[in-house]
C-alpha cells in the first residue's frame, strides 16, 4: 500500500511545487515560493521514503538499475536544490526549473520500474559499490543542477539581449552569479564524477572485470568523464563562460542523459538490470 | 459630527486642505512650502481654531497638506484654507483654485493614497511615505495628535506597507538612471566589484553615473576630449580622469561604458571591433554598454558581440514607459487595498461611540458585581456562618455572578456593536437602558 502511496504523493507535491514556483517566478506575488518549498519537501520525503522502501522487506537494496538510479538521482537533484536555495535564497526562482524537472524524471523512473527486475541485490557491507553508485548519483544531480542553472542564464540573457526584461527575468540571480554557480556546479560534479568512475573501476578490478570487455557505459562514462574535464578547463582557462558555457552545460548534460537511456535500453551492458 | 449627505450613517470628523503638483504649479506651490518653524507656527495657529482638535501638516516638494481632526466634528478644518493664505500671501482668487478641501471618507481615502505613493508625481515613489511618516511624527511630538489621527495615520502606515508588498507598484525603476543601474544588477553579480567607464562629460551622463557611483562601484573613469571638463567631472565622482586617446586601453578592464558625448554621425566612438578585441582580453566576463549620446556613441553591431549588451537611450525609455503602464495597472489592485482600509477605518469610528458605551457598561457592571457581593458575604458571616466556611463558598458565589453577567451581557453587546454603526438608534436604547440609571448614586438598588 505504502509503495503505491508514497510516489503518488511525491508526483502530487512536485507537481504543486512546480504550479508555485512558475507563478511565483512570472507574476508578482502569485504564489508563494514558501508554499512551493515546502510542497517541494513533502515530495523529497515521500521520494525518499519509497526509495528506502526495499530497506524495510529486506537488509538489502535492489541493485540501482534505470528505474531506480533515475528515481535517486530526481530525489538528489530536488535535495541538492533545497540545500542551494537555504544558502543563497536568490536562487530560489529555480524552482521553476527544478521542479518541473524533477517531476520529470520521477514520472520517467516511474514508468519505467516494471522493467527493472530487484533479484540483484546490494548489501551493505559492499562498500566500494556504495561509493561507486552515491557519487554517480550525485555528480549527475550536479550536472543536473548545472543543466537547470544554465538554461535559466540562457533565459534572463535572451530577455536582456531583446530588452524584455519583465519579472519573470529580474526574478532570477544576475548572469554573473549564475554563471558563477554554474562553474561550481560542473567543477564539484567532475570530482564527484572523477571519484565515481574510480570507484567503479576500482570494484570492476577487484570482481575480475576489465575495461577491455568494453562495458558500453563504462565506455561512455570515460567519454562524458573527459567530455566534462574539457568543457571545466575551457571554462576555467579560455574563458568559456557566460552563454557559450551555457550551452556547453547543456550539450553535455543532454548526452549525460541520452547515455543513461541508450545503454539501459539498448545496450548490453553490467548497468543493465 | 458631520454625516454624509441624506444619511445617518456618521462619517469620520477629518479633513485635508492643502494644495499638491496637480492643484497648483511649483511658482504657487513653493509660496506654500512651510521649513521646520513655519510648520511648527502653522500647527499652533491651526489649533487654535475651533474646528480642529488635532492637525498634521505635510510639507514636501510636490505638497503642503495639513490634515485635521475634531471629535466634536462640526465644520472640521474650518478656517485652515485662511491659515494658509496668510501664510503663502496668496489672493483670495487664486487660493480658491489652487486649495482642495476633503472630508470624511474622501479624506481618508485621500491620506491612504498619499501614503502609498499612488497620489505622487511618479506612481509610487516610497519617498513620501518617510515624508509622511516624519510629518507625523513631529506632531506627536508635539501633542497635536489624540486618537483619530493616531489611528488614522498608523493605518495609512499599515495600508502603504500592504500595498507595496501586496502589488508591484514600486518594484519597476521608472527614471532612465535607476533603469541602467538595475539593469547592470541584472548582469552583474555586485556592482561594487564593477568598473565603470564615462565617455563625454554630458549632464545626461553625469545623471546615470550618478546612481553607479551612489550604489559604490569599485573604479570609475571619465574619458573626455577635454580633459580639463573631465578632471571637473572625475572630482566630483572621485573618479580617475582620462582622455580620449586612452580609451582602447581601457575598454577591456571596463565593465559599464556609458557613452554620453558628441559623435559625429555615421561614425561611432566605439566601434563592434574594438569591443570585439576589448571581449576577448576579458576572460568571459560580460560588458553592458549604456549609449545616452545623439548621434549614438556606439556601434549597433555591439549588441551582436557575445558577452555584450547594448542599450540606447531610447531602449532605456521604452523600458522607463513600460514600467510606468505597469505601475498604472499595479495602481488598481492598491485602489482596492485603500478602498478596504477606508472602510475598516470608517467602521473603527463608527462603532467607537458602542466601544466607549459598552466598556463603561462593563467597569459599572464589574463595580456593581463586587458590591453585591461584599453585601452577601457580609449578611452570611451575621447569619453565624464562620470565615473558614465564607472562603470556601465566595469563590462559587463569584463564579456565579461572572457567569450570570456573562450570560446577561453579552446579547445586547453583540447587538449594539453589530448594529450601531447603521442604526445610531440603537447605540442610543442600549445607553438609555444600560446606562442611565434613575437612582441618585447611579446604582441599581439590590
Amino acid at each position: 500500500m505504502l509503495l503505491h502511496v508514497l510516489p503518488l504523493g511525491a508526483v502530487l507535491a512536485y507537481i504543486a511545487a512546480a504550479y508555485c514556483y512558475v507563478r511565483s517566478f512570472s507574476a508578482f506575488n502569485e504564489g508563494d515560493p514558501k508554499t512551493a518549498r515546502n510542497a517541494l519537501l513533502v515530495g523529497l520525503g515521500c521520494q525518499l521514503g519509497f526509495l528506502a522502501s526495499p530497506w524495510w522487506e529486506s537488509e538489502k537494496v535492489p541493485l540501482p538499475g534505470f528505474a531506480y538510479g533515475l528515481c535517486a538521482f530526481s530525489a538528489t537533484l530536488v535535495l541538492g536544490f533545497l540545500v542551494a536555495q537555504h544558502f543563497q535564497p536568490k536562487l530560489r526562482f529555480l524552482g521553476a526549473f527544478v521542479a518541473p524537472l524533477g517531476v520529470f524524471f520521477f514520472l520517467w523512473a516511474s514508468l519505467a520500474f516494471h522493467l527493472e527486475r530487484t533479484d540483484k541485490l546490494v548489501g551493505a557491507n559492499e562498500g566500494l559499490l556504495w561509493f561507486h553508485i552515491v557519487s554517480a548519483v550525485v555528480a549527475n544531480a550536479l550536472f543536473a543542477f548545472s543543466f537547470v542553472t544554465s538554461a535559466a542564464l540562457l533565459f534572463k540573457e535572451y530577455r536582456i539581449r531583446r530588452k524584455r526584461l519583465s519579472t519573470g527575468g529580474s526574478r532570477l540571480p544576475s548572469l554573473e552569479l549564475l554563471d558563477k554557480f554554474n562553474s561550481r556546479l560542473l567543477a564539484w560534479g567532475l570530482a564527484v564524477m572523477t571519484m565515481g568512475v574510480g570507484s567503479g573501476f576500482l570494484f570492476a578490478l577487484r570482481h575480475q572485470i576489465t575495461f577491455l570487455e568494453f562495458d558500453p557505459r563504462l565506455v561512455w562514462s570515460t567519454f562524458l568523464l573527459f567530455l566534462y574535464a574539457v568543457i571545466v578547463a575551457a571554462r576555467f582557462s579560455r574563458g568559456v563562460r557566460g552563454r557559450r558555457g551555457a550551452w556547453c552545460s547543456i550539450a553535455g548534460f543532454l548526452l549525460l542523459v541520452s547515455s543513461f537511456f541508450a545503454v539501459n535500453f539498448f545496450g548490453e551492458s553490467f548497468h543493465v538490470y | 459630527m458631520s454625516t454624509n449627505a441624506g444619511s445617518t450613517i456618521p462619517t469620520a470628523p477629518i479633513a485635508i486642505v492643502g494644495v499638491n503638483h496637480r492643484s497648483a504649479p511649483i511658482a504657487l506651490r513653493e509660496r506654500f512650502a512651510l521649513n521646520d518653524e513655519s510648520e511648527g507656527n502653522a500647527l499652533r495657529s491651526i489649533l487654535q481654531l475651533s474646528t480642529v482638535d488635532e492637525a498634521v501638516v505635510l510639507s514636501t516638494c510636490n505638497r503642503t497638506e495639513i490634515i485635521t481632526a475634531s471629535s466634536g466634528g462640526h465644520d472640521v478644518g474650518a478656517g485652515v484654507d485662511q491659515i494658509l493664505g496668510s501664510i503663502s500671501g496668496v489672493g483670495v482668487d487664486e487660493l480658491r483654485r489652487a486649495l482642495y478641501k476633503l472630508d470624511g471618507k474622501n479624506a481618508v481615502a485621500h491620506l491612504f493614497r498619499v501614503a502609498s505613493g499612488l497620489d505622487s508625481l511618479v506612481m509610487g515613489e516610497p519617498q513620501i511615505l518617510g515624508q509622511l511618516k516624519r510629518a507625523y511624527e513631529r506632531a506627536r511630538q508635539s501633542g497635536s495628535t489624540q486618537t483619530i489621527l493616531n489611528k488614522l495615520f498608523h493605518r495609512a502606515f499599515g495600508i502603504a506597507k500592504a500595498v507595496r508588498t501586496r502589488t508591484a507598484i514600486g518594484e519597476r525603476a521608472v527614471s532612465v538612471g535607476l533603469v541602467a543601474k538595475k539593469l547592470a544588477d541584472e548582469i552583474f553579480a555586485d556592482l561594487n566589484d564593477a568598473t565603470v567607464l564615462l565617455i563625454g562629460a554630458g549632464e545626461m551622463g553625469a545623471l546615470v553615473l550618478r546612481y553607479f557611483a551612489s550604489s559604490g562601484v569599485r573604479r570609475i573613469y571619465v574619458v573626455n576630449r577635454s580633459v580639463d571638463r573631465a578632471v571637473e567631472l572625475a572630482e566630483h565622482f572621485r573618479a580617475l580622469p582620462a582622455s580620449l586617446d586612452s580609451l582602447e586601453s581601457l575598454l577591456p578592464e571596463a565593465d559599464i561604458i556609458i557613452g554620453c558625448a558628441q559623435a559625429e554621425r555615421g561614425t561611432s566612438i566605439i566601434s563592434a571591433e574594438a569591443s570585439e578585441v576589448a571581449r576577448s582580453r576579458r576572460d568571459g566576463r560580460n560588458q553592458f554598454y549604456i549609449d545616452l549620446g545623439v548621434p549614438r556613441n556606439f556601434d549597433p553591431e555591439i549588441g551582436s558581440v557575445s558577452e555584450c549588451f547594448l542599450y540606447t537611450i531610447d531602449d532605456l525609455e521604452t523600458v522607463v514607459s513600460q514600467n510606468l503602464d505597469a505601475r498604472t495597472i499595479e495602481a488598481a489592485q492598491a485602489e482596492l487595498i485603500i478602498a478596504e482600509g477606508v472602510d475598516r477605518f470608517l467602521g473603527w469610528w463608527r462603532e467607537r461611540p458602542a466601544e466607549e458605551q459598552i466598556a463603561q457598561l462593563l467597569r459599572d457592571v464589574e463595580s456593581w458585581k463586587e458590591s453585591e457581593i461584599q453585601k452577601t458575604l457580609r449578611r452570611l458571616k451575621g447569619e453565624g456562618i464562620d470565615s473558614a466556611a465564607l472562603e470556601k463558598i465566595e469563590p462559587a458565589i463569584r463564579k456565579c455572578s461572572d457567569a450570570f453577567a456573562a450570560k446577561i451581557l453579552s446579547r445586547p453587546i453583540r447587538s449594539v456593536k453589530g448594529r450601531s454603526s447603521e442604526t445610531p438608534a440603537y447605540l442610543e436604547t442600549f445607553t438609555e437602558l444600560f446606562l442611565q440609571s434613575e437612582s441618585e448614586d447611579d446604582e441599581p438598588k439590590s
